[in-house]
């Protein structure tokens, strides 16, 4: 029920709004990104430059797929790709992206449960690999929307995740802001995580989503707002470009990381076993959006090998990709990127 | 509502109003929530196509439809909504409003959160536009509603606040339940609902207020991702089905004020639902995500009430104006008034069996307590007649 101190609060809301998106701005400012080096940090807004020759680096080991292998496998998976992404290697790469200082979240996907989440094995890596670049000192949050689905993912809590340098926090616990966020067509309530965050890192999972056609980093944003099942409609689109455009996501979105250890072209986003394959790869990019074009391509090209129709035929074009990249977001045009295997 | 009327609604609530602490049970993550949803059919690859509302969702396993509180999982479809209560509260039924429905009692009003549409005006968002696991609810289950109705002499129960209809289930339920305990359930809804789900609520309600947004189809579309004709189809369901309807329209200025679109309104409601359904235009407040408009003038809300009564509709009221005649009943022969209004109190009630003292007029609505235990029996009352 709204009374007169929540009326209060919600009519201060579109000032208060504003004034944090400038402050997310300002606290990423500085920072490089992968693709551009000394360029300034990812800009906020639908006034972002065009990220031409965006580079997504994608390793591959089909051993990583599967035990006992597994655990040893992905770091050095991890680093290949990491390195591949920025030219160099992953301890430089990740040193150019974040500052020591940083709070660091990692947004993982694990609505699909265990088998179609964004695995264990990755997100320890990739802390393991932040800590060895001497950052997330501040603290690492490993977090989605509920923490029921974290710990059914097989996300440790309390002090065995300390052990492995992070926290793990459903947004179910910490709740989301008093105050709307906008960004073009969404408006929506914020994970309280994103905004305790200085940098993000959106690590999704290469699958097929019956709406999105694609859900690997950007979707896997849907997961920050409170009212994802509002922005569902026409595939999505223009809604995802909107949300990757907002201020406070896009003002700390540092990289991309898609696990595609087992992915899943078709039946998403819910776990089908029938329609996963194990492509034993691990994607990086500063570039949200062409991070999932290339996953895009990947289920694209399973799809025609598997006798499917194509995403578009299937009634969910992955339309988005190219909303996102005519607003400067991100590079969608498979020609303009730079896929570096390792 | 303002601090001055929330205060008087509080005293007019009299002893009601200390029932609203009903004790608070187990908090939602203490509740097994999920239960089989219904009005739904199964597709291909666990999918599910949603027939609660007319968006009819095809929802994905593990996804949820566009009210946020239906869930696939694996092929099943589940309310996530089912008894999990978001805000309860003992109100005066002149609160829905009800204007032709028992004036002065008191209503036990609750919701679940969720809605099926999005107005971006609403003034309940912050429980209409969330899911239930993002906010605190705890567990009510119809028994106890209606148990707690019943022994605190409270003659009517509401559903409202949020979507009704998204919580289909557990409306259906309370209502049998409640009329087991000889306690009346109404309906607050946008009205954007399928048929079948809808006449199956109307042999267990007793009454239906539908927030009618607008009479544009770009309206609807633009402001609250809905649809027109739907709705339309809702009321004559209603009206058809005996059970008392009351209208509300929200008039927001510029958007769905033009006299042009409130005559083009009456003359459909004249047409298809009769002179007789109330029609109540409240001003609107800045809410939500329509900020950048000023609050309604009465003047405007004034215009609207004299266009919808110049095209021949009877009973025609302002609201969320403080102290207006517009707040009033009139006898539409005596032109005496029959319900003097004070906000959501009742100032004086000079109806004598439902008819006007001067002229004995019938005047339509349900002055007296519906008979139940069966409610489809107070169906007459939309004629006029009291039930009982």
């Amino acid at each position: 029920m709204m009374n007169r101190r929540r009326f209060l609060r919600a009519a201060a809301a579109p000032l208060v709004a504003p004034a944090m998106a400038a402050v997310a701005c300002r606290s990423a400012a500085g920072r490089e990104t992968l693709a551009d080096g000394g360029a300034p940090a990812l800009p906020s807004g639908d006034a972002a430059p065009a990220q031409a020759g965006a580079t997504v680096g994608v390793a591959r080991d089909p051993d990583a797929v599967t035990s006992p292998r597994r655990a040893e496998a992905v770091p050095g998976l991890l680093r290949r790709a990491l390195g591949a992404a920025a030219g160099n290697d992953a301890r430089d790469a990740l040193a150019r992206l974040f500052r020591p200082e940083d709070r660091i979240g990692i947004k993982v996907n694990t609505l699909a449960g265990p088998g179609m989440s964004t695995s264990v094995d990755v997100v320890d890596a990739l802390v393991a690999a932040l800590r060895n670049a001497g950052l997330g000192s501040r603290g690492v949050v490993v977090f989605d929307r509920l923490a029921a689905e974290l710990a059914d993912a097989g996300y440790p809590s309390g002090a065995e995740a300390e052990r492995r340098g992070y926290r793990v926090v459903g947004t179910d616990e910490v709740g989301y802001t008093r105050e709307l966020y906008f960004s073009g067509r969404v408006g929506s309530l914020l994970s309280r995580t994103l905004l305790d965050v200085d940098a993000l890192i959106s690590a999704g999972v290469v699958k097929d989503h019956d709406l999105s056609g694609v859900a690997a980093c950007v979707k896997n944003l849907y997961g920050l707002i409170h009212n994802p099942n509002r922005y569902h409609a026409d595939n999505c689109d223009p809604f995802l470009a909107d949300l990757l455009a907002m201020p406070q996501v896009r003002g700390r979105l540092r990289l991309c990381v898609a696990d595609g250890l087992t992915a899943q072209w078709h039946g998403g986003p819910a776990l089908v076993r029938a329609y996963t394959w194990p492509l034993g790869a691990i994607l990086a990019s500063t570039d949200a959006v062409a991070i999932d074009a290339v996953a895009a391509d990947m289920i694209e090209a399973r799809r025609r090998e598997k006798g499917m129709p194509s995403l578009a035929e299937a009634r969910r074009p992955p339309r988005w990709l190219g909303t996102a990249a005519g607003r400067g977001l991100g590079t969608a045009d498979p020609a303009a990127i730079r896929r570096v295997e390792a | 509502m303002q601090r001055r009327e929330f205060v008087r609604c509080a005293l007019a609530a009299g002893a009601c109003a200390a029932a609203a602490s009903v004790t608070r049970g187990a908090r939602a993550s203490e509740i097994a929530g999920a239960r089989p949803a219904e009005h739904f059919e199964r597709l291909d690859e666990n999918r599910v196509r949603c027939l609660i509302c007319p968006r009819r969702c095809e929802v994905a396993d593990r996804e949820r439809g566009t009210c946020g509180v239906r869930e696939n999982r694996g092929g099943d479809y589940l309310t996530l909504a089912w008894g999990r209560c978001c805000t309860e509260h003992v109100d005066p039924i002149e609160k829905k409003p009800f204007f032709h429905y028992r004036p002065g009692t008191g209503v036990y009003s609750f919701a679940a959160p969720g809605c099926n549409i999005e107005c971006l005006f609403c003034q309940n968002w912050e429980i209409s536009q969330l899911r239930p696991e993002q906010i605190e609810t705890w567990e009510r289950t119809p028994e106890r509603i209606a148990s707690y109705c019943a022994d605190n002499r409270i003659p009517t129960i509401a559903a409202t606040y949020s979507e009704p209809v998204v919580f289909w289930e557990w409306v259906r339920d309370v209502a049998v339940a409640a009329s087991e305990k000889g306690v009346d359930t109404v309906v607050v809804t946008n009205g954007y609902i399928e048929r079948k789900p809808l006449e199956e609520w109307c042999k267990v309600v007793s009454a239906v207020k539908v927030d009618f947004k607008a009479f544009t189809q770009r309206f609807y579309a633009e402001q609250c991702s809905g649809e027109l004709a739907p709705v339309l189809d809702a009321l004559g369901t209603i009206k058809d089905s005996g059970v008392w309807l009351e209208l509300v329209m929200l008039v927001i200025p510029t958007l769905n004020d033009s006299e042009r679109e409130v005559r083009a309104m009456a003359r459909w409601i004249l047409q298809r639902l009769g002179p007789d359904v109330p029609v109540h235009f409240t001003r609107f407040h800045p809410m939500y995500k329509l900020r950048n408009i000023e609050p309604t003038p009465v003047g405007t809300l004034e215009r609207c009430r004299d266009a919808a009564t110049a095209e021949g509709l009877r009973y025609v009221y302002l609201g969320n104006v403080r102290r207006h005649p517009g707040e009033n009943t009139y006898c539409p022969t005596s032109g005496q008034v029959l319900i003097r209004r004070l906000g959501y109190t009742i100032a004086e009630n000079r109806l004598v069996d439902g008819r006007c003292p001067c002229c004995d007029r019938e005047v339509p609505g349900i002055w007296r307590r519906v008979s139940t235990p069966t409610a489809g029996a107070a169906r007459s009352a939309t004629s006029g007649t009291p039930a009982s």
